[in-house]
């Protein structure tokens, strides 16, 4: 899926959902957070018999 | 869930909730994100912050202090509710960017146990093993699956 382009002028609220989840998808903390998460669960991985 | 809690907003296929925090610090989004972290199993990530709308950001060790803790809980918890129901096979993971957000979460998972464990695992990580959720233990992060 391709990532939509971003014009920085446009006010937030005009942006649409898929524009508002790039710019939650690439803000740096999600990305470290879920960077994180996924080494967690690679040392500690969640049992297959739940 | 009848507590209070703040209403939000989301649309089919995107992974992620708004609300805004109003309080005396002001108006402030606050953003929920299901990132799927898995390919092989329906695993997201739950993240959960303020929206920075300057910087286009989102932080999450910002101190909102807009004085509607609990109120936020309950959204992030509805929220949650919200989407495994739209998405049964999914596991949420919870792990806060800090030990006092992860108690955060546990707050949260806490006051809504009895509302939800009929309907949803809920597990926490301590002492190195995944262990079934009992209110007042500490953990290190939390996954729940719809029963």
């Amino acid at each position: 899926m391709s990532t939509p382009k971003i014009n920085k002028k446009t006010p937030f609220d005009k942006l649409s959902s898929q524009e508002r989840q790039a710019v939650y998808n690439s803000s740096p903390f999600f990305k470290k957070k879920n960077e994180e998460t996924v080494a967690f669960l690679k040392k500690h991985p969640i049992p297959k018999e739940r | 869930m009848n507590e209070e809690s703040y209403s939000f907003s989301k649309e089919p296929g995107i992974f992620y909730y708004e609300f805004f925090s109003n309080g005396p610090n002001g108006r402030i989004r606050k953003v929920i994100q299901f990132h799927q972290i898995s390919n092989a199993e329906e695993i997201y990530n739950l993240g959960f912050g303020d929206f920075n709308e300057q910087l286009g950001e989102i932080d999450d060790l910002s101190v909102s202090n807009n004085q509607d803790t609990q109120k936020v809980l309950a959204t992030v918890a509805k929220a949650v509710v919200d989407f495994m129901l739209q998405h049964p096979k999914a596991i949420v993971v919870a792990r806060g960017s800090t030990p006092s957000r992860t108690r955060l979460y546990q707050m949260g998972v806490s006051k809504f146990w009895s509302q939800i464990e009929n309907n949803f695992e809920i597990k926490g990580f301590k002492e190195n093993e995944w262990k079934p959720y009992e209110r007042g233990e500490n953990f290190d992060a939390f996954y729940i699956v719809k029963k």
